[in-house]
């Protein structure tokens, strides 16, 4: 059994990844209370069955992996599957966005839940094709094709800098 | 839409005050919780100590490297910790290397039609199955290289290597390195999909060139299901075995594709490192490795 974490050494990781997997469990689930229920588990998990790691990207790879197969086992639930309530989210979680901006975030949480985690971790957290495929378990050929069809559906047009920044990420330059 | 424009959205999509506040409740209470739940479980423990020593629940890949400056370092060391249900840890350990390839091996990506035209590109054996699936253009070669533009690593991924008893298969292959290749078919009785490949070759170098960092992470075992370690008789090694629940196999053009239970072996053989994954049960994964070789 994990030895207990010291308060401050919590408080650090717990303060340094919420906000990420925040954004991960609410991409899954897309309402407030699971989305809670999801953070506490993760964070307990690290808390208690964490192995040791070697570096913060190895813990972060880890927290974001754990989340991912909380949110899935989640989904899974037969009493969960059809509950998306993205009515006047952003209202009620004291998001400060315009009517334009949530209009874009209703057009990425339809993604489907595939594409819609491989383009989180690409182009906002800035994971290379080949890092999401290890914390996804998929193949680097997948997550090519998820980012694909992700930028299709939300009709992404990248400027000629972001791409060639997307391909180094993705290992194509 | 822009690339900003997404990326502003979720700078925006913030943590509310209440909602953290009931998470750090909630951990508190889940961690008085457990503190329980640990006391009881030690007076259980001592009764079956033998029992739970020998059962393996899950696997994580740790690997350590065997000295700071990696590029004059010929050798790393990847640990894979099995942890058992009450915590002890029985380590597994692989020695990669840092390989020395052709001078003029290409540092741009492109497709190769086989294993052996790798071979020949890289100046290095890899091991290679009788059963393999070759077609033009089946091979991606990704050349990984530093800022410096010196290449570090070389992978090779074919995602459909081996095909055993599917059905009815449709290929589409693509010659340019971005475009990934196609695969429809049916479900056979053994393989519910391909076995799909991945070979990673890291590069020495005598330059004194800062290479990026290389944590060794490369797999996480921690969240899979029927781990196991088994020893390839034929190459003289140990595979890590495990079962993954993924979608992400074959080209899933329905992004609705259900779950499926996968193999997935990883080891390493001669400092390179295999990794091969499939909708196929472990024992079929085993005899995929049996039949590998140089």
């Amino acid at each position: 059994m994990k030895h207990k974490m010291s308060t401050q050494k919590f408080e650090y990781v717990y303060q340094k990844y919420k906000t990420l997997l925040f954004h991960i469990a609410f991409s899954y689930v897309k309402n407030r209370e699971d989305t809670e229920d999801i953070l506490q588990d993760a964070f307990a998990k690290w808390l208690y069955h964490a192995p040791e790691f070697k570096s913060e990207e190895h813990e972060k790879r880890w927290l974001i992996r754990v989340t991912v197969n909380l949110s899935k086992k989640h989904l899974k639930l037969f009493w969960n599957r059809n509950k998306v309530t993205m009515e006047e989210l952003p209202e009620t979680l004291e998001w400060n966005m315009s009517r334009t901006e949530i209009n874009l975030l209703d057009e990425v949480m339809a993604l489907p839940d595939k594409c819609r985690i491989s383009m989180y971790l690409h182009y906002y957290e800035g994971y290379t094709c080949r890092e999401i495929a290890n914390i996804l378990k998929c193949t680097e050929s997948a997550v090519k094709m998820r980012l694909q069809k992700g930028r299709k559906l939300l009709k992404m047009n990248l400027c000629e800098g972001e791409q060639n920044e997307i391909r180094r990420l993705s290992g194509n330059i | 839409m822009k690339l900003e424009d997404y990326q502003e959205i979720y700078k925006k999509m913030e943590m509310p005050k209440k909602m953290d506040e009931r998470i750090r409740e909630g951990i508190m209470e889940k961690e008085n919780g457990k503190r329980k739940e640990v006391n009881k479980k030690t007076l259980v423990q001592t009764a079956c100590a033998v029992a739970a020593a020998i059962m393996v629940v899950g696997v994580l890949q740790a690997p350590s490297i065997a000295t700071a400056s990696r590029q004059l370092a010929e050798q790393f060391t990847n640990k894979f910790t099995a942890y058992t249900e009450d915590g002890e840890d029985v380590d597994i350990e692989m020695k990669g290397e840092y390989l020395k390839i052709n001078a003029n091996a290409k540092k741009t990506n492109c497709k190769m039609d086989s294993l052996k035209t790798a071979e020949k590109e890289l100046g290095l054996p890899l091991l290679k199955s009788k059963d393999a699936y070759e077609e033009k253009n089946c091979i991606a070669y990704n050349a990984l290289l530093s800022e410096s533009g010196e290449l570090y690593q070389v992978e090779l991924i074919d995602d459909f290597y081996v095909l055993g008893d599917i059905k009815d298969v449709n290929t589409e292959m693509f010659s340019q390195p971005d475009d990934v290749n196609d695969i429809r078919f049916h479900e056979g009785k053994e393989y519910r999909s391909p076995i799909c490949m991945e070979i990673v070759v890291r590069l020495n170098s005598n330059e004194d060139v800062e290479h990026p960092e290389y944590d060794g992470v490369t797999a996480d075992f921690s969240e899979d299901k029927d781990v196991n370690v088994y020893e390839i008789k034929n190459l003289g090694v140990k595979a890590v075995l495990s079962t993954v629940e993924t979608a992400g196999v074959w080209w899933d053009y329905d992004l609705n594709t259900v779950m499926r239970s996968c193999a997935y072996a990883v080891f390493v053989y001669k400092g390179i490192e295999y990794r091969y994954m499939g909708a196929v049960s472990q024992d079929t994964m085993k005899t995929f490795l049996e039949g590998l070789a140089e």
